[in-house]
């Protein structure tokens, strides 16, 4: 039973912990590395900012309607913006960072598909309604 | 490892971390979901509140708006709209008012209207009022369709940032956008303090000159005795005061001939026709200037009647009627039934002479007196036009 157990976690890390940094795929080419690098924490500050200026704005706007819509937007930019960091790290550490990597992108995948699908559900009648709410009386 | 079995062995993780990832985006849907539902109904209740508020704000603007034009309309004829340089944008009712076409009273041809007499001053005091920038209001005569001049009285205010109306409007010193204001028909009210400042005149003079009757009264009636004297100064008043009554119950406006001698002669007439005084002649309205003396004509020959002629004996009769004749009234005064006469007295009392002095002097008439020996007989005619009211406007 121990045995087992102890051959299965040898297996995992093993199996987890084996694979290659990315940057060997790319031949260690310091023009690719480089690029890669270099646009994907770019794409990660902006990213990151995106969420930090709407949390301001949600902050001093306690009043606007429909605040879940910036949140959702929020959330969806943070992990959008993890994704290319951990892009990065797969670049240099290999192993778990692919799994660290591929349960970042999970959540961005679910954090835009409901951002998205939300959006062409509800966007019409949101934009109706703050319109008329917006409004300015006649 | 071919192809396909690479597929199959891809196959159960492809499909799990599918239901996995599907799972997550529906929870994550199904939690914002809940959010944008629940933002919906709060944005529903604030947007149909706020609807609502508009709506009744809109309609309460409205309504006074509606109410501040009914006020307007209910004062006045004509509602208008000046620039600030002073021409006039818009005279609503005043086409109807005065026949002017629309296109001709903007500007200052309103002015045109006016009449020629008033027509500089309110060009000055317009001008004055939009350089001071404050609260108009003038009055004058305007030409309407009808062709005749009726008063009118122009008020204005000046509207803008800094202008009135505010608290206070017409201190001056803003600057109007825009002028508005309205026209009142005032002709009815000018016209009633013309008349009452012609009666109160008229009440003045009539009141001097029976001051200046009374006064000759108390010093020409002669009698023997104080006690006599005080009756008969007290009787001559008494018919002034008569006079007066009947003056003021016809508002100054005149009386009835009928009317004065009843009046006069109510003491000596009796209680019906069987009384000792008849009344005889057409209607004829006498005007308020003509009244008091003929009046005191009256109570004059019935005084004398009662001193010495027929009214003195118990079974005497006056007679007094009157009629036109051409351009003259004729009133004629018959006694009978007195004590017998034997010619003119040697001396002709006060009350003789003020009759000739009131129908010779004040009525520009004459007075015949015939002493016939079954009473006196007084012919008295005096011009029409002295005693007629003047024609109604």
């Amino acid at each position: 039973m121990l045995q087992t157990i102890a051959d299965a976690s040898y297996d995992i890390i093993q199996g987890w912990g084996g694979y290659a940094p990315h940057a060997v795929c790319l031949l260690e080419d310091p023009a690719i590395i480089a690029i890669t690098v270099v646009t994907n924490l770019g794409v990660a500050a902006a990213y990151f900012m995106i969420p930090f200026a709407l949390w301001r704005f949600l902050r001093r706007f306690e009043t606007l309607p429909f605040r879940s819509v910036l949140v959702m937007f929020v959330v969806f930019i943070l992990a959008c913006g993890t994704s290319h960091i951990t892009k990065v790290m797969t670049l240099f550490l290999g192993g778990w960072t692919y799994w660290l990597d591929a349960a970042v992108c999970s959540l961005t995948l679910i954090a835009s598909l409901g951002t998205a699908i939300g959006l062409v559900r509800h966007g019409r009648r949101i934009a109706f309604l703050t319109g008329r709410l917006i409004a300015r009386p006649a | 490892m071919t192809g396909g079995e690479i597929l199959s062995g891809y196959a159960p993780w492809a499909a799990a971390v599918t239901a996995v990832l599907g799972l997550g985006t529906y929870a994550c849907l199904s939690l914002w979901d809940r959010h944008v539902r629940r933002d919906e109904a709060e944005a529903l209740r604030v947007v149909t509140e706020k609807e609502a508020a508009a709506c009744h704000a809109a309609q309460e603007a409205a309504l006074s708006a509606k109410r501040h034009r009914a006020l307007a309309e209910a004062s006045a004829i004509v509602l208008w709209r000046a620039a600030p340089d002073g021409g006039f944008l818009e005279l609503e009712g005043w086409t109807t008012l005065t026949g002017q076409s629309r296109e001709s009273s903007l500007g200052s041809g309103w002015l045109d209207m006016l009449h020629p007499e008033d027509r500089e001053r309110v060009r000055t005091l317009w001008a004055q009022c939009l350089a001071e920038c404050r609260t108009m209001d003038m009055e004058y005569r305007l030409r309407t369709a009808g062709g005749d001049w009726r008063w009118c009285r122009s008020r204005g205010v000046p509207i803008g940032a800094d202008a009135g109306p505010g608290p206070d409007p017409g201190t001056g010193g803003g600057r109007a956008e825009e002028w508005v204001g309205v026209l009142e028909d005032i002709d009815d009210r000018r016209r009633a303090e013309e008349r009452r400042l012609l009666v109160a005149r008229e009440v003045d003079h009539r009141a001097k000159n029976v001051l200046a009757v009374v006064q000759t009264i108390v010093r020409m009636s002669g009698a023997d005795t104080v006690k006599a004297y005080s009756a008969i100064v007290q009787s001559r008043i008494g018919a002034l005061a008569r006079a007066h009554d009947l003056l003021a119950e016809g508002g100054w406006s005149g009386a009835e001939l009928r009317k004065v001698a009843e009046w006069e002669l109510l003491a000596y007439r009796g209680l019906n026709d069987g009384g000792p005084v008849a009344l005889d002649g057409p209607h004829r309205p006498i005007s308020a200037l003509a009244v008091q003396p003929i009046a005191m004509v009256f109570h004059e020959l019935a005084t004398n009647a009662a001193k010495g002629g027929a009214l003195s004996s118990p079974g005497g009769t006056v007679r007094l009627t009157w009629w036109e004749e051409e351009e003259t009234l004729r009133m004629r005064w018959a006694e009978a039934g007195g004590p017998p006469v034997c010619g003119p007295p040697n001396r002709s009392g006060f009350g003789t002479r003020l009759i000739d002095a009131t129908v010779q002097g004040q009525l520009g008439g004459r007075v015949v007196r015939h002493w016939e020996p079954a009473g006196l007989v007084v012919e008295l005619s005096v011009p029409l036009a002295r005693i007629v009211p003047p024609a109604p406007d």
